[in-house]
């Protein structure tokens, strides 16, 4: 017979406030098996958890059933506890008398008849528990980083820096991601390019680290410790070893009228390219949407008729300048497969596409631009080197005008949340404008200034007072074209009047959104995003880098719209996450996994095809057929045993038996 | 031939009539039928809904009860439609209004109408296709502003049609009927509504740059689709050229006149002046002369490119041949020497 012993925690007032606990602990010592009960003010307490010690010595009980808050909560605890009382941890209960009773009721006697259901139930479901060991799994001691921007480089560097292996898969032909694209950074104004390249070297350059560019992550397979992942290193027809980076490849490329990503659309690049001048690997990428070797068909393969043209030779410009032999234009789509212990997300964000403002243009403006636009252009290397000009006419403004809070803060548009970073970066714009266009007038229409961080708020008082940026607090209701300048139509709230001004170039705060891809990313990895696309964390305070995906981490813009700091202290602490999980050499599996018994397996098949981890196979041992699980790969769902009609299939810790029993006892009284 | 719900709405049997026949001259030409909502009253436009949001929903789901049995109601004043979509929305959920309404007398069944603008209504036809073949004197060259107002697409959770800062669906329709829809700033602006009333000045004033706008983006015409939209476009241009830096005059008309027009349907049914039945066809006549120009200078162009092109051809097959002569007088010859060695 078990003997079961029954702990009803007071939680201060959380549960006994609306539970009578005494009266609860008294009853369910009357439930057949219960050898003991008692209640107490605080049981996750130290005093709580020695008194739970010593009344399970004392009375010699086997097993416990602990009436308090959710098992999310303190199952962990108190499994620690009963295991110092010489139990084996998994002998354990929790009745949830907190969220499931106490937190949402106002009548007291239902709440205490329903605390009392509950702990009979799990009384019920403890009596036919058994004693499980978990099991022991290798851990790969090597990380994958997804994204090459600033937070898959730190991410990258710091857990190098502990001497693990890092493989770094960027889809583009160069890390560096979005920071690589800004002039400037707030409030210190230090160029983007200076602090960022030297850390883009440093991946290349660190023993640790294996640098994949130009690939995507196609699966991931397997569990915490032991993920499979099968990585398509894209073709870019140009061998990486022979490659010295001298570009003379992209300087005779005949085609030369392609929209530059890197540039946003806003300056031309050839067919084989490297996006920017400090593209890390300096490998050129040949476009095979645009190539016209690769697009034109082999002439040799070609029947020429009579009285027709031989067709052209096929271009080959690149190779026939190589001089290392670099190019092959033969190169495939290449798979790679690895095993890696954790995986980083740190797939970034992408800006608002203001094509969903109409009011503003909708793209049609041509002196309408974007943030990203206007960081592009104030660069140096950029499509005007540097020049603030109007796109229509290539003048210098007289008049510039940014709009915040464009795709940020606007429930019509589908965004009601704060971007965060526009604020700040429409400040260091309206600074390098006034720099570089002393004589320019720039106003700035916002709904209210985020300045939150060190130094945000005094970087944004400099843009006002030293600078002159003219602050309007307002909506822009409207921007149109007329007489060669653009009208800028808005409301000044503080003033209480319509404003209607003349502009040359308006600037458009955008904030920033989900990638389009993420979702399908996501769904790869098996992980949640929320209603914006954004990657769910655990806990946004207290696990704010990890993903209900065990082994799986995220950091940076692609959880939430964040700035350089944030990113960059998030991947830090990825880093640090990491390393606890490649601190060790075995992972402890969670025992409460699905077990197959082969004697009353019927070979039908049926829990194989509904496993949704593969973590079921046919075996056959002396003729008979059988299923089996591989328990390192099942994650505990269960759906093979509600599959399973002879009742093979039994989850440990959760047994048919025991969820009958627990039913039972609740409808039995 | 399919069928709708009609509601005219009060301003269709007053101040719009020409809205209201020409509607349905046009969408009868295209084979949809408009059977009027019986009985119908008030949609409560402007007003109730300032008083009493539940009266507002309650007056204007009387009137989709009514033409529930009908179908999808085509209510062609934008104030109406509004009302109407509001209201339906109020009642697709079992609430107050619902309950209100069977207690009078009313059963409205949830998802049994939709309302739609005049111009969604003619939207949809022209992506249908139904008004293929029926364009018998297209409206060649006449340089058409559609002006959309406010409600007519915003609020746009409500309106749920074209994009709220920068439709195009009127554009389209036009194109559809043979004109040039402009690029202009103010199709979406506010024409002051009722507010003529009360701020007179500030009325004027909005319609004066709208109608500017109008006039600097080179329109010859305004399309209007909202009768409170008309009243104030079209009315008091003299004294807004007088006060207001009016800069010209600028004929405002109702869609569906200009698309009637272009269905060749009797001017009876579509009330257009005669001043600018005159300009469409001065315009159509100007756009044929330009085409016919247009295409002549490419028959010009072509003929021009084929004689260079075969001058070019003989040139080279003369230079050939003259090659060629010379090659095989140099083998005879040489074939000559070569016999006199042997």
């Amino acid at each position: 017979m078990a003997r079961v012993g029954v702990f009803i925690c007071h939680c201060g007032s959380n549960i006994a406030g609306k539970v009578d606990v005494e009266a609860v602990a008294r009853e369910s010592a009357s439930i057949p098996g219960v050898a003991y009960s008692s209640h107490n003010k605080y049981s996750c307490s130290e005093a709580g958890q020695k008194t739970i010690i010593d009344a399970i010595k004392e009375n010699r009980l086997d097993r416990v059933v602990i009436g308090a808050c959710s098992p999310k909560m303190h199952e962990n605890t108190f499994r620690n506890t009963i295991r110092q009382a010489g139990l084996n941890p998994y002998m354990l209960e929790i009745a949830n008398l907190r969220e499931h009773v106490s937190w949402v009721t106002e009548d007291r006697d239902a709440a205490t008849r329903k605390a009392l259901d509950l702990v009979r139930s799990a009384v019920g479901k403890v009596a036919f528990a058994k004693p499980l060991t978990p099991g022991k799994v290798p851990v790969e001691k090597r990380a994958l980083i997804i994204g090459g921007g600033i937070a898959g480089i730190q991410a990258a560097l710091d857990i190098a820096g502990m001497g693990y292996e890092v493989v770094l898969v960027e889809r583009e032909p160069s890390i560096g991601g979005r920071m690589a694209q800004l002039d400037k950074t707030f409030p210190t104004l230090d160029c983007s390019a200076c602090i960022l390249s030297p850390r883009m070297v440093d991946v290349a350059q660190n023993p640790n680290i294996r640098l994949l560019s130009y690939s995507e992550v196609e699966s991931v397979g397997g569990y915490v410790g032991n993920f499979d992942v099968v990585i398509r290193k894209k073709a870019r027809y140009v061998n990486e070893s022979k490659c010295t980076g001298c570009l003379e490849c992209v300087s005779k490329c005949p085609v030369r009228k392609i929209p530059n990503e890197f540039e946003n659309g806003k300056a031309m690049r050839r067919a084989i390219y490297v996006p920017f001048a400090q593209s890390v690997p300096k490998v050129p990428v040949i476009d095979k949407n645009h190539c016209q070797y690769l697009l034109s068909p082999d002439p040799s393969t070609i029947e020429v008729k009579e009285g027709e043209r031989k067709p052209r030779r096929r271009c080959g410009a690149c190779k026939i300048v190589c001089g290392q032999d670099a190019i092959d234009f033969e190169q495939q789509d290449e798979f790679i497969k690895e095993k890696f212990g954790a995986i980083v997300l740190a797939t970034g964000f992408n800006p608002f596409d203001h094509s969903k403002y109409g009011e503003y243009g909708a793209g049609r403006i041509p002196d309408v631009i974007t943030a990203l636009d206007f960081e592009r252009m104030v660069n140096s290397s950029g499509p005007t080197e540097g020049k603030i000009l109007r796109p229509s006419n290539g003048e210098k403004p007289q008049r510039v005008v940014f709009i915040q809070c464009v795709g940020s803060r606007d429930e019509a548009k589908g965004v009601p949340y704060c971007s965060r970073i526009c604020c700040m970066f429409t400040a260091k714009q309206a600074i390098l404008t006034r720099e570089k266009l002393p004589d320019a007038e720039v106003f700035v229409f916002y709904m209210d200034i985020r300045a939150a961080g060190k130094g945000y708020e005094e970087f944004v008082r400099r843009a006002q007072m030293e600078y002159g940026a003219e602050y309007i607090r307002g909506r822009v209701s409207r921007v149109y074209e007329s007489d060669g300048r653009l009208i800028v139509k808005a409301a000044d709230t503080l003033a209480g009047l319509p404003v209607e001004m003349e502009a040359d170039l308006v600037v458009l705060a955008t904030g920033s959104v989900a990638r389009e891809d993420a979702f399908e990313l996501a769904s790869a990895i098996g992980i949640t995003t929320d209603s914006y696309g954004f990657i769910s964390e655990v806990h946004p305070k207290l696990k704010p880098v990890e993903i209900p995906r065990e082994g799986v981490f995220a950091c940076g813009a692609c959880l939430s719209p964040r700035d350089i700091p944030d990113t960059v202290a998030t991947a830090g602490a990825v880093a640090a996450k990491v390393g606890i999980l490649f601190s060790k050499d075995f992972l402890e599996s969670d025992p409460m996994v699905a077990e197959i018994d082969p004697f009353k397996c019927a070979a039908c098949g049926a829990c194989v095809a509904v496993c949704p981890y593969s973590a079921i196979t046919m075996e056959e041992f002396r003729g008979k057929k059988f299923a089996k699980v591989n328990e390192a790969m099942c994650q505990g769902c269960g759906t093979c045993t509600a599959a399973c009609r002879p009742g093979a299939a039994q989850l440990k810790g959760q047994t048919d038996e025991q969820i009958l029993r627990s039913v039972e006892a609740v409808l039995q009284w | 031939m399919k069928t709708y719900a009609y509601y005219p709405g009060c301003s269709l049997e007053a101040s719009s009539r020409e809205y209201d026949t020409s509607v349905r001259a046009v969408f009868n030409k295209i084979g949809i039928e408009l059977k009027e909502v019986p009985d119908w009253s008030c949609c409560g436009s402007s007003q109730a809904h300032k008083i009493d949001g539940d009266m507002a929903a309650a007056i204007a789901g009387r009137n989709l009860a009514l033409a529930s049995s009908i179908g999808d109601i085509i209510a062609p004043c934008a104030s109406c439609s509004m009302s109407l979509k509001e209201a339906q929305i109020e009642l697709e959920h079992d609430g107050p209004i619902r309950r209100v309404l069977v207690e009078a007398g009313y059963e409205y069944l949830p998802g049994s109408v939709s309302v739609l603008s005049a111009v969604e209504a003619a939207y949809q036809a022209v992506e249908s296709g139904l008004f293929e073949g029926k364009i018998s004197s297209p409206l060649l060259g006449l340089k058409v502003a559609s002006y959309y107002g406010c409600l007519l697409v915003r609020p746009p959770k409500i309106a749920q049609f074209d994009d709220p800062e920068n439709p195009v669906s009127m554009d389209r329709i036009m194109e559809m009927a043979g004109a040039k829809p402009v690029e202009w700033s103010h199709k979406v602006d506010c024409c002051g509504n009722a507010y003529i009333l009360v701020d007179r000045n500030m009325t004027l004033n909005l319609v004066s740059n709208i109608l500017n706008a109008a006039v600097k983006a080179d329109a010859d015409v305004i399309a209007a689709a909202c009768p409170l939209c008309m009243q104030n476009l079209a009315e008091r241009q003299a004294q807004m050229q007088q006060r207001y830096g009016l800069k010209r005059k600028i004929p405002v008309v109702y869609f569906t006149q200009l698309i009637g027009a272009a269905m060749g349907l009797d001017n009876r049914m579509l009330g257009l002046k005669d001043d600018l039945l005159k300009l469409i066809d001065i315009r159509r006549q100007e756009e044929i002369a330009a085409r016919e120009a247009g295409r002549k200078a490419k028959e010009a162009e072509e003929r021009a490119k084929e004689a260079r092109r075969k001058a070019a051809a003989e040139k080279e097959k003369a230079a050939k041949e003259a090659k060629e002569k010379e090659s095989t007088e140099k083998e005879s010859s040489g074939t000559k020497e070569a016999g006199e060695a042997g």
